[in-house]
């Protein structure tokens, strides 16, 4: 995790499920990198159901998930595991 | 939701066409109210067709409430969740060629393992077998083994038995090991796992394993029949060494006991638990005192009938000791074996065997030689004697001849001696012969009652009431005589008293006669008793009275010692068979 | 019922209800979602969840009731009439545009979700304006009624042990099933998430605690319409005075040589110590718990359009309960569990209201 590159996606303040298009929107753009696990997706968001749909989707895409609280939100990374 | 969207879709060709015609106003603001409308349904299609597809990527719809018609279009969310839905594509692409390539391997190793494995279907068929399964289980000629029944073609039975591994997973659904199966002279070991559940959590299939365990099992069986064989050898072991009369102890590098036998627990006074792990020189006192180290206790290689003295409860024994080291099979000492042999007995009678023999070969020549002088003593007694009848001599001549006659005198009383010497050691069978101890004495001192008053020697009696013993009157006379004038002679100078004791102790008798007198220097001790042996002056004494007294004892099986202090006396103790009281 | 004391009644109610409001926070406890999802989506596992609360509180109610701890039939619970149907079928079409029912809206309003503060104004809107009809409504109930016993099979002990056998059996059997193939769980990684199952026991038990100290299980919406009454005999005053809703006791009963009883009116009795307690409870369990994992924000400002269906989600809300009697608490987690009528014709109706709704919303609503 500390060689690839982190992009960042904060959706603070948003409301899912317009957080699950975007952070779905936001891994097909970088598929290519994620994949290669040259970079990781770290997605922050303040929404309890994001961090339960988000983790469902990207499963079933393949990438490995990782749900933290940092503070007052939470930090969902998604890489290829 | 199809239905609608499907209308949707046929209906807007042909109304979007006539309307754009005809350009009215009122016709125009019933177009903009049914574009309108029909935008909605679009945004429904798309809304209701988005969240269809994220329910099928397993995650939550969209919130109707939550969502923007507008903003929802302007996101693509069709776009987007096509995008995603590649992404699921490869993903399930890829796991299937992880799977494949993983049955693959399975198979390779289902195939390669060393161990059989079939898996069973609840009906007891077999699905699938491996080859070494084959090999270990079924018949050669068997050529499909898959769809049979396992008890058939494993067991060779018409169901399953009630030891069946795999009926009591499907019972259980837990795992069953069965460590020994015996079948075409082969042991096994069988392991059936649940490996398929339906719905309701049965367990519909399982795995075997069979695992050959022949090999193992005859090494085991092998093993038990050495054990067998070395607990037999080392119980005869055990029993050789506890029979064994002689002491035996095993000791360590560090001169500890190891084992001990019972002898060598007897020998030494102890119990055999005592013993162990004691250090040896714990044992024997004398050992550690008196050999500082050299002796029994470092001595590496053998050493043969060392003798020691060991102090036991009950008197001091003399041992024989034996050592011999013992090694391992890589010849690096282990420790010692000693044999401890009591010799104390045999040591004594082998003294009195030796003195035996001295006596006899004494008495033998001294008879010879007594007998020799016998005859020229008695023609010079007898010529001095007739020679002194005659007048014609000086006073002087007389005076000579008298000394003549007197010498000659003397030295037939040695020669007499001699042969009462001679005479005692020849066996007589006089073994019947039986007399009054008490009574003996008191003659014994009436012959000397004159010669010990002058010398002012005061004799005490301690005579208890014993039954005769077996000896002869004259002879138990001559020795406690003996005896008597020993004490009298070494007191000669010093004066003092003598105590004679008898007592009964057991089946013998046990008299003492005991001096205040000088003592006899312990290195002389042994040889008192030896013939010709004398402290007195050279003509004073002939050096046979104690060994005519021992010579008497012996011959009725008794037995005399001596004790002795150098300036406190001494006391010679003698012991003698009682008459047997019927 | 435990006390009849007011200040105690109201300090245990309050209590419980910061537990309860504790629970649905963490366990994002939805029961819109439960029947939207399964009619848009057949989305089922909330329903299951649902199924489970209804099994552990049968069996938790009927024990009390048969130990003797639990007043039966309890006094808020009365005969079903046509009203009951109705109510229901406008509470299901309002807790679909309001996008949560009464328990929902409150607890994420404590959070600071402005669309569902938008939907409470409409819940306290949507109860004044029953109070206006409510004579009307009344008459209706009186003419319609559907039963004559509270509960099923009210006087017959016998025939109600065996059906709530049957039921806890036939239910136990599916709950076991379920949760032998992990259907019952929820994956999460929100902080504190507690798991639907979880929280649908303790609400279940919590409903029996509240059950026993106050007679009457769990029940929100009489205390939203005394919010609205005393709110508007702000402004009012005369006008609160003279309606006939905030005048009448909704609940009497003689309990010993106590007379307990209360209504909607603006002033403190019984429903504002059990209901009004609870409720308060209720949203200071849940504000508290979003400020303990510091996820307190306002949030949500919907677009206007989405703001208007709130609002008349809302209303229709207090509108349906209104009529109906009662609530989707009252209802689903009291009425149910003890084989009321009202619990039962409610939730059908209610349901049935929820597809209403869902198709409202999706032909008619949507399309602005």
């Amino acid at each position: 995790m500390a060689d690839n590159e982190q992009i960042e996606l904060d959706i603070l303040g948003q409301v899912c499920p317009a957080c699950l298009l975007v952070v779905l929107r936001t891994i097909n753009e970088h598929r290519d990198l994620l994949k290669d696990g040259a970079a990781s997706l770290v997605v922050k968001t303040d929404h309890r159901d994001t961090t339960r749909t988000v983790p469902e989707s990207a499963a079933k895409m393949g990438y490995q998930t990782m749900v933290r609280k940092k503070g007052s939100y939470y930090e969902i990374i998604i890489s290829s595991g | 939701m199809k239905s609608s969207s499907a209308a949707a879709e046929t209906g807007s060709e042909p109304t979007v066409a006539p309307s754009a015609e005809a350009g009215e106003a009122a016709g125009q603001s019933a177009e903009i109210e049914r574009l309108r409308a029909e935008n909605a349904q679009y945004a429904h299609y798309i809304r209701s067709k988005t969240n269809q597809l994220l329910q099928v990527m397993g995650t939550q719809p969209l919130r109707p409430e939550e969502f923007d018609d507008r903003q929802l279009l302007s996101l693509d969310p069709i776009g987007i969740i096509a995008g995603s839905f590649e992404q699921v594509l490869e993903h399930v692409n890829d796991t299937i060629s992880q799977l494949s390539e993983a049955r693959d391997e399975l198979q390779a190793i289902f195939d390669a393992t060393g161990v059989g494995i079939s898996i069973i279907d609840n009906d007891f068929r077999v699905i699938k077998c491996n080859e070494k399964q084959r090999e270990l289980l079924v018949d050669r000629d068997l050529a499909a083994v898959a769809g049979r029944y396992c008890y058939n073609v494993y067991c060779q039975r018409d169901g399953p038995g009630l030891d069946c591994p795999a009926m009591e997973t499907f019972a259980t659904g837990k795992p069953v090991m069965v460590r020994e199966v015996q079948k075409r002279n082969k042991y096994f070991q069988v392991i059936s796992t649940p490996f398929a559940r339906d719905l309701q959590g049965e367990v519909t299939r399982v795995i075997e394993v069979s695992l050959d365990i022949t090999e193992k099992k005859r090494a085991e069986q092998e093993e038990q029949r050495q054990r067998g064989f070395y607990l037999t050898e080392k119980l005869k072991f055990a029993t050789v060494l506890e029979s064994l009369s002689e002491g035996l102890l095993v000791v360590d590098t560090a001169q500890r006991v190891v084992s001990a036998n019972t002898a060598a627990a007897t020998i030494i006074g102890r119990n055999k638990e005592e013993l162990m792990a004691r250090e040896l020189s714990s044992l024997f006192t004398m050992l550690s005192a008196s050999d500082d180290g050299k002796g029994l206790a470092a001595a590496g290689e053998g050493i043969c009938n060392f003798e020691i003295t060991h102090a036991r409860d009950d008197g001091s024994r003399l041992l024989a000791v034996n050592s011999v080291p013992l090694q391992d099979a890589g010849a690096s000492s282990i420790g010692r074996v000693l044999t401890i042999r009591d010799i104390t007995e045999e040591k004594q009678r082998r003294e009195t065997y030796y003195r035996a023999e001295k006596l006899a070969a004494v008495g033998q020549l001294s008879a010879g030689l007594a007998h020799e002088l016998n005859t020229p003593l008695g023609s010079i007694l007898g010529y001095a004697r007739l020679l002194l009848r005659q007048d014609n001599f000086t006073a002087e001549q007389r005076d000579r001849l008298a000394l003549i006659a007197q010498q000659a005198k003397k030295s037939n009383t040695i020669i007499q001696g001699l042969l009462n010497f001679a005479r005692v050691s020849t066996p007589a069978g006089k073994n019947e012969s039986r007399c009054d101890p008490n009574r003996v004495i008191g003659e014994a001192l009436q012959v000397l009652a004159a010669e010990l008053g002058q010398r002012g020697i005061e004799v005490r009696t301690a005579l208890a009431e014993v039954p005769r013993v077996v000896i002869d009157a004259k002879q138990l006379e001559q020795v406690v005589l003996n005896m008597l004038l020993n004490s009298l002679q070494a007191m000669k100078e010093s004066g003092g008293d003598i105590t004679i004791a008898t007592t009964a102790r057991g089946n013998r008798l046990q008299l003492s006669i005991a001096d205040n007198g000088p003592g006899i220097p312990p290195e002389i001790q042994s040889r008192i008793f030896d013939p010709f042996f004398t402290t007195k002056e050279v003509g004073e004494g002939t050096g046979l009275g104690l060994s005519i007294c021992s010579g008497i004892i012996n011959e009725f099986g008794g037995a005399i010692d001596v004790d002795s202090e150098i300036g406190h006396g001494t006391t010679f103790t003698i012991t003698l068979y009682l008459e047997q009281q019927l | 019922m435990l006390t009849a004391t007011p200040i105690v009644l109201a300090a245990a109610a309050l209590g419980l209800g910061v537990l309860v409001g504790n629970l649905l926070y963490r366990g994002d406890f939805c029961m819109v979602a439960m029947w939207r999802d399964f009619f848009l989506f057949r989305q089922t596992t909330l329903l299951r969840i649902f199924v489970l609360y209804v099994l552990v509180a049968a069996f938790l109610f009927n024990l009390g009731v048969a130990s003797g701890w639990l007043l039966y039939p309890p006094p808020n619970l009365h005969a079903a009439s046509l009203t009951t149907i109705g109510g229901g079928l406008i509470f299901g079409i309002g807790m679909v545009l309001a996008g949560g029912c009464v328990l929902g809206t409150l607890y994420k309003m404590a959070a600071g979700n402005l669309t569902n503060g938008i939907a409470f104004i409409g819940i306290l809107l949507g109860s004044l304006l029953y109070a206006e009809i409510h004579p009307q409504v009344s008459a209706v109930v009186a003419w319609t009624t559907l039963t004559t016993q509270v509960t099923l099979a009210e006087n017959d002990p016998m025939l109600r042990g065996l059906l709530l056998a049957a039921i806890l059996l036939g239910g136990g059997i599916l709950v076991g099933r379920w949760w032998q193939r992990g259907e019952l769980q929820v994956v999460a990684y929100a902080e504190g998430y507690l798991q639907p199952w979880k929280v649908v026991l303790g609400l279940a038990l919590l409903n029996f605690f509240y059950y026993a100290l106050t007679g009457t299980p769990m029940g929100v919406t009489t205390a939203y319409a005394k919010l609205a009454g005393y709110l508007a005999s702000w402004w009012w005053p005369e006008h609160v005075a003279s309606l006939a809703y905030f005048n009448t006791e909704s609940i009497s009963w003689r309990q010993g040589e106590v007379i307990i009883s209360g209504g909607a009116g603006p002033q403190l009795d019984y429903i504002a110590y059990s209901e009004g307690a609870l409720v308060g409870g209720i949203f200071l369990g849940a504000l508290a718990t979003a400020c303990y994992y510091r996820e307190f924000r306002i949030y949500g400002l919907p677009p206007r359009r989405q703001a208007v269906f709130a609002l008349l989600g809302g209303v229709l809300l207090a509108l349906g309960a209104r009529v109906a009697g009662g609530c989707n608490v009252k209802f689903f987690l009291g009425g149910l569990p003890l084989l009321a009528w009202q619990g039962i014709y409610f939730t059908l109706a209610a349901v049935v209201g929820c597809y209403l709704g869902s198709e409202i919303l999706r032909r008619y609503i949507i399309p602005g």
